[in-house]
């Protein structure tokens, strides 16, 4: 054993060097992530859970710029815009060794600044990532609980969704659904339309939000006013207007806005309610849009989940003359939908004789 | 290194069949020597198109020098070649893009990947330069697993993600052990900057 050396010995320093070459510090334990190449980093991420990349991506930068370039895929990713709520729901289906992952992250009245949002997270079979989600919750109790938090007016709200949005889309792979509940003044200014690449199916609901009232109740203004205030050029595949009297005209209109060669990927536009029950007359729906009976077999229209069996009109085809494709225009007792027979939809039994009623 | 100290892979003699069968030598970055055989190298699509390329016969296999792998080093390269050997005849997975992937750790490659986490980010490396798709995604999923059950501030540590703040401290740190003149200097800059000057001069 070697002998103690005072400790101002000149020797002192000198042995606990030799100490330190004799055993050099362990390396460290942990894996260098963040220095592998490319395809490892996309392969190691996309086993992480949602939530954990999601925090991660939220401290540290350096995380946030490998997901941005590696991408984590999302199987659903929507913004919802509405008159109660502002929120993103995403889900992860089942995959490999993930289980299904479902959360929300609601803006209203937390600080996107500060904090990102504030996360609550619950590990009870499932994963949430959420905020304080309803209107009516204490603040001053919500303050006291995280002083991270700054309560914004209800026009930060969309400044803070975005954010979120921005952050989140600029980490995930996913296809955006845009679901809109509420009447803006200025729809086309909504931050939404800078990701209409990425738009996969827009719905434009209004009656949704009033759960619980009949909808022939509602008063007019709650209900359709001017269709153009919507972007129409969208690239989404999927469109869906729950609004309350849109006049068939319009509807036309539309439609004759495909027929000229415009929404290009659509494979499905839907009105719901668009008129009275007791509006009977359907001539304005394919005015000018030459629309002959249709020529596809019952079980193929079906198979597009067109809802009913009895149609107060025979469904119709439409051709455009722009690549030759043809589309289904159904009108049904609540909608009027058109279906677009994309190649993918057609079976083998793609020309068969329609059964009709 | 000659051929004849060259440490071998440890290969199933029962498993080679009676016919003559290639093996190519290659070395590592620190001029270990490996011999592979040939339907192991088949495993990994970046050796399997060199020696494609070259067109060696069984002679030049001997006579030629060993081909260089300039990337990898010994410990490396001899547990990639072990898997190799191994996994040799195996169906190689068609790597569509999806992710994540539905992997099972075998036993063999599980005791294989036993090993620090300095070597497994090695053992990856490689597997993705030698394009070696299936040792690519076990050795993923070794990594991936570190992460079951861990807390996010526990993620940070078991995959060394630095914080923004510890990342600052970093850098500050670094600019603190700069030269003292440059330190100055762009102090200096920085100052007057502030003050709205356009030129620092």
């Amino acid at each position: 054993m070697p002998c103690r050396l005072p400790f101002f010995s000149p020797f002192h320093s000198l042995l606990i060097k030799k100490y330190k070459w004799l055993s050099p510090p362990p390396s460290p334990k942990g894996f260098p992530l963040l220095k592998l190449p490319h395809f490892p980093l996309k392969n190691i991420i996309n086993q992480l859970e949602l939530v954990d990349v999601i925090e991660l991506t939220l401290v540290s930068t350096k995380f946030k710029n490998a997901v941005s370039s590696a991408k984590y895929i999302v199987n659903y990713f929507e913004i919802l815009l509405g008159t109660y709520t502002n929120r993103v729901k995403t889900c992860v289906f089942e995959r490999g060794d993930i289980a299904n992952q479902y959360f929300e992250i609601e803006t209203l009245r937390c600080n996107f600044e500060d904090r990102p949002v504030w996360i609550r997270r619950k590990i009870d079979g499932e994963n949430f990532f959420v905020t304080k989600t309803h209107r009516d919750f204490d603040p001053e109790r919500s303050l006291s609980q995280s002083k991270s938090q700054v309560f914004v007016s209800e026009n930060q709200e969309l400044v803070i969704l975005e954010k979120i949005v921005r952050h989140l889309l600029s980490i995930l792979d996913a296809k955006v659904t845009v679901r809109i509940t509420k009447q803006y003044e200025k729809p086309k200014e909504l931050f939404i339309w800078k990701y209409i690449q990425r738009l996969e199916s827009l719905t434009i609901q209004m009656i949704g939000d009033f759960d619980g009232v009949d909808i022939w109740e509602l008063p007019e203004s709650c209900g359709w006013k001017d269709f153009d205030v919507y972007p129409c050029h969208i690239k989404c595949r999927a469109l869906e207007f729950q609004l309350d009297g849109i006049p068939y005209q319009e509807v036309n209109k539309m439609f004759k806005e495909w027929m000229s060669g415009k929404l290009g990927s659509i494979e499905q536009i839907c009105y719901r309610f668009p008129s009275r029950p007791d509006d009977r007359n359907f001539d304005p729906i394919f005015e000018g849009l030459n629309a002959v009976p249709t020529t596809f077999s019952r079980s193929l229209v079906t198979e597009r989940q067109v809802y009913g069996t009895t149609y107060p009109a025979p469904p119709m085809d439409i051709k455009r003359a722009t690549d030759g494709l043809k589309a289904t225009i159904i009108v049904a007792k609540q909608n009027v939908a058109m279906y677009v027979w994309h190649q993918k939809f057609l079976g083998a039994e793609s020309d068969e004789e329609y059964e009709s009623e | 290194m000659s051929v004849e100290n060259a440490p071998v892979v440890d290969v199933d003699e029962a498993a080679i069949p009676v016919e003559k069968k290639m093996y190519y030598r290659f070395e590592s970055n620190d001029k270990k020597e490996f011999r592979v055989s040939e339907l192991a190298i088949q495993q990994s699509e970046t050796l399997n198109r060199l020696v494609e390329a070259m067109g060696y016969t069984s002679e030049d296999v001997e006579n030629k020098p060993a081909i260089a792998i300039e990337n990898i080093d010994g410990k490396t390269l001899k547990l990639v070649f072990q898997w190799c050997e191994h996994h040799k005849g195996e169906a190689i997975p068609v790597d569509d893009g999806s992710v994540p992937k539905i992997v099972e750790i075998p036993e063999f490659d599980a005791k294989l990947m036993d090993i620090d986490n300095g070597l497994l980010f090695k053992l990856i490396w490689a597997a993705d330069y030698l394009n070696i798709v299936q040792l690519l995604n076990v050795s993923c999923k070794k990594v991936a697993n570190m992460a079951q059950g861990k807390t996010p501030a526990q993620l940070r540590r078991v995959y060394l993600l630095p914080s923004d703040e510890e990342d600052e401290a970093a850098k500050r740190a670094a600019q603190e052990a700069q030269d003292p003149r440059a330190r100055e200097v762009e102090e200096e800059f920085e100052e007057r900057k502030r003050q709205g000057g356009n030129s620092f001069f």
